[in-house]
């Protein structure tokens, strides 16, 4: 360990964020290596090793001989204060060189309120904030990940996003590095620009009509008009790490994690990950349960977790947990899925899960009239919600969580009035089933604000003002009487901020940069959080945040994403938010086609 | 079933993990191996393992101890292999044998230890002429006067490349511990310090068995 840093780990909290050297973690030997890689998560090391993407794409690139790929987190307050103190500029937890010391620097995007970390994070390795401002004496700096797929917000600070699954294009990217090394950058990225999913955002000028809306969008250098999203077609044969870093201290997610499956049949009209991870394709579960089992054998982990959007919509679950627990009970290991639906949830899953551990039931109606929930397609019925309820009561479940959202499209006060509605019924079932225990129920109510994001069919809808959102809440609030109902909300302004990054322009880079530089960092950490040096970034800037949040969006505007091609027409998502606005569902993909796009084309969907 | 005594070495980046992290690699070490080990048969079955008094976060060591009871009929020369194998570097084993003692014999640890300060040897030979050496020492509910000098007075303070080298022999027993940092809380203006742990010491300072 390099001595100067061996010097201020004692005086931080948690040295074993920044000290690397866990069971798994990949050193290499310098003279090998033709491309250094440096994984950057903009988010503390406990959130970022939780993170599945991560894990995956970090063994990817170093089961190549020639490139080694290392990790970086955003170093907290106390650390980020000694390393600047000290002159240690911001390091991987691998070799501890540097970040300037690298090829490439990339960033994973998983959400908008991670942006000033990584301007932080720049800065701390002393590398210059904007693509313009360096030339090839300083690393490529790369990024992905969902929020990469609205770009413009990032673009004056990203060399280059790449678009979609990282197993598909990442490697064929750092082998043309590596072919083009000692080539001015600007030819490499004219090259790069020409590779599936990968987008050169120095290469493109934006004209602006009177009222602010993008007028065109001018690609210099023959880049193309439109970029394509990458994605994997077969999911079997698709690269899944056999081992992985096992962390010393606890981290949020502590387990070993198996994808079911990428996509989503659902639909819900405001879930982003719902449509832009489509085609929804599936692992079997003979290959799920290799991949389960080597993972748990090579970490030493005792918990795996089944991840994917809605799980039980994965057609060969029983089949998989059988399977699965047929090694996994007698060598202890227990099972978790984190994502159920309400509709789907059943005594034979419950128990199979059970067996092992107990575990918490989460389910998110959403919201709180059938209505509302037939516009936002999230196809539950009250019915379900309540059976589902019942059947874990029977179980022995005293307590149970229900997620809503508040300021959804088209809303109105029946809907917030319904949350409460719902939950009585709730409290009500419990009253009158038999269970083994004689203990009083808790229904617990978690309310998020709706924040519109971009290829969802809610993507032209004015966010509520925080005002109204307030409003919302107080009513609630107000309505419930009953002791057994806890309602848990945050009067937080953090969803203002995420609204208009994420469906924000260039124009914000330079809003980004003004409050990075008045001193706003990890701005999803409640405790880091300052609206107001932000709304001063907006008043510097001359941007409006009303323009980008809560200004209705007409269908015929130019949006900014507009130009990255997901697969899915902009026809269906504006079908789907006229139907929001009758309160008409659209049936699950298995059940029939919607012609959401996918159907044809490269990545056709094979349902 | 047979009693197992590891004895191991944490150096490097381990010298940060805490006790409780050091505790949690061991289960998930010995489920990596595929050692079978003796579970506690209560309501909540844990994997059983000993462990000598912990080294502070931040101490080196080339002496910590882990009692296992294993299952497996396994030379204990597979075992150690079987470990090492498995081990995030840092973490090396360097025996295994049948306990002795039990792990509540342990009286002392020495330590070795090197610091850079602007105070010179002959200040610190002079602290030896006082008295009583008092230090604040934090017990779970309250502070407490402690004479250090018991510990102190026989340390040989040794000049080398700038740094200031010395041993020293402190209780580490369940009836009284007394961290290495209590003992430099003595010495002013202490810039940089190595500390590593040697051995543990039954009550009659021969080496724990």
């Amino acid at each position: 360990m390099k001595k100067e840093i061996e010097e201020i780990l004692l005086k931080v909290q948690k040295p074993t964020r920044y000290c690397g050297g866990e069971f798994g973690s990949v050193i290499k030997d310098l003279k090998n290596i033709d491309l250094r890689f440096a994984f950057c998560f903009p988010d503390t090391y406990e959130v970022g090793m939780s993170h599945l993407g991560m894990r995956i794409l970090y063994e990817l690139t170093n089961r190549e001989e020639n490139m080694w790929c290392e990790r970086c987190f955003a170093p907290l307050p106390d650390m980020e204060k000694l390393l600047r103190e000290n002159n240690i500029p911001l390091f991987t937890l691998e070799s501890e060189d540097g970040l300037g010391e690298f090829d490439m620097v990339g960033f994973t995007l998983q959400y908008e309120l991670s942006y000033t970390n990584i301007l932080n994070m720049l800065n701390l390795a002393n590398i210059p904030l904007k693509s313009c401002d360096r030339d090839e004496q300083y690393p490529l700096i790369i990024a992905g990940g969902p929020c990469a797929l609205n770009p413009e917000p990032l673009a004056d600070f990203i060399d280059l996003f790449i678009f979609g699954e990282g197993e598909e294009i990442n490697i064929e990217l750092y082998k043309l590095y590596i072919a083009c090394k000692g080539m001015p950058r600007l030819e490499f990225l004219k090259k790069a620009s020409k590779l599936k999913g990968i987008y050169v955002p120095s290469f493109y000028e934006i004209k602006y009509n009177d009222d602010g809306t993008i007028n065109k969008r001018i690609s210099l250098y023959d880049a193309p008009k439109t970029i394509k999203k990458v994605v994997v077609e077969d999911l079997d044969s698709m690269f899944y790490p056999s081992k992985t870093i096992v962390p010393f201290g606890e981290i949020v997610h502590d387990r070993v994690m198996i994808e079911l499956f990428r996509g989503c049949i659902r639909g819900c009209r405001f879930c982003q990950a719902g449509f832009i991870y489509r085609p929804v394709r599936e692992k079997s579960p003979d290959t799920l349960n290799a991949q389960a089992k080597s993972l748990c054998e090579t970490t030493g982990y005792d918990e795996l977790s089944l991840s994917s959007l809605s799980s039980s919509d994965y057609t060969g679950m029983s089949e998989l947990l059988d399977k699965l627990t047929q090694w996994s009970v007698p060598q202890k290991v227990n099972l978790s899925l984190p994502s159920l639906r309400v509709d789907k949830f059943s005594k034979e899953l419950m128990t199979k899960i059970q067996s092992l551990k107990k575990s918490n039931f989460t389910f998110a109606p959403e919201a709180g009239t059938q209505r509302l929930r037939d516009v936002i397609n999230k196809n539950v019925t009250e019915e379900e919600l309540i059976n589902t309820c019942k059947v874990a009561f029977e179980g022995g479940n005293s307590s149970i969580k229900l997620y809503f959202m508040m300021g959804l499209p088209y809303e109105t006060i029946e809907d917030i009035k319904g949350i409460n509605t719902l939950c009585e019924n709730v409290v009500h079932i419990y009253n009158i089933t038999k269970t083994a225990k004689n203990r009083a129920v808790t229904v617990s109510i978690s309310t998020a604000c709706f924040v519109p994001k971009p290829f969802t069919p809610f993507q032209w809808f004015p966010q509520n003002k925080y005002s109204e959102l307030i409003k919302k809440q107080e009513i609630l609030k107000e309505e419930i009487t009953s002791r057994k109902i806890k309602f848990n909300y945050h009067d937080s302004k953090t969803c203002v901020l995420e609204a208009v990054f994420a469906r924000g322009d260039r124009r914000l880079c330079k809003v980004l940069e003004t409050a990075y530089k008045s001193g706003c960092i990890f701005d999803g950490w409640s405790e880091h959080f300052n609206f107001s040096k932000w709304e001063q970034a907006f008043l510097d800037c001359g941007v409006s945040i009303d323009f980008y949040a809560n200004r209705e969006r007409s269908y015929d505007e130019v949006l900014p994403w507009d130009f990255v091609d997901i697969g899915i027409s902009k026809k269906f998502l504006i079908s789907e938010n006229e139907k929001a606005k009758q309160a008409i569902v659209t049936p699950n993909c298995r059940e029939k086609c919607s012609g959401c796009g996918l159907s044809e084309g490269d990545n056709k969907c094979k349902l | 079933m047979q009693a197992i005594r590891l004895t191991f070495k944490k150096l490097d980046s381990l010298k940060y993990i805490s006790h409780l992290d050091l505790n949690r690699l061991f289960m998930r070490m010995i489920k990596r191996c595929h050692l079978h080990i003796w579970y506690t048969q209560g309501y909540n079955p844990h994997a059983h393992i000993v462990f000598s008094p912990p080294v502070s976060v931040g101490v080196s060591s080339l002496c910590e101890i882990a009692d296992i009871k294993l299952l497996d009929d396994l030379e204990k020369n597979d075992i150690l292999t079987a470990l090492n194998s498995v081990s995030p570097s840092g973490i090396l084993f360097v025996s295994a044998k049948e306990p002795v003692n039990k792990i509540n014999k342990i009286a002392y640890a020495k330590y070795n230890i090197s610091i850079k300060t602007t105070t010179t040897v002959k200040e610190l030979e002079n602290l030896k002429k006082s008295d009583r050496i008092i230090v604040v020492k934090k017990t779970k509910t309250k502070e407490i006067d402690f004479d250090i000098k018991p510990y102190y007075k026989d340390i040989e303070f040794k000049e080398k490349d700038g740094f200031i080298d010395f041993e020293v022999i402190l209780p580490s027993s369940n009836d009284l511990t007394v961290k290495v940092d209590l003992l430099l809380s003595v010495i002013k203006d202490i810039t940089d310090v190595k500390i590593q742990r040697e051995e543990f010491l039954d009550e009659n300072f021969d080496t724990f068995i």
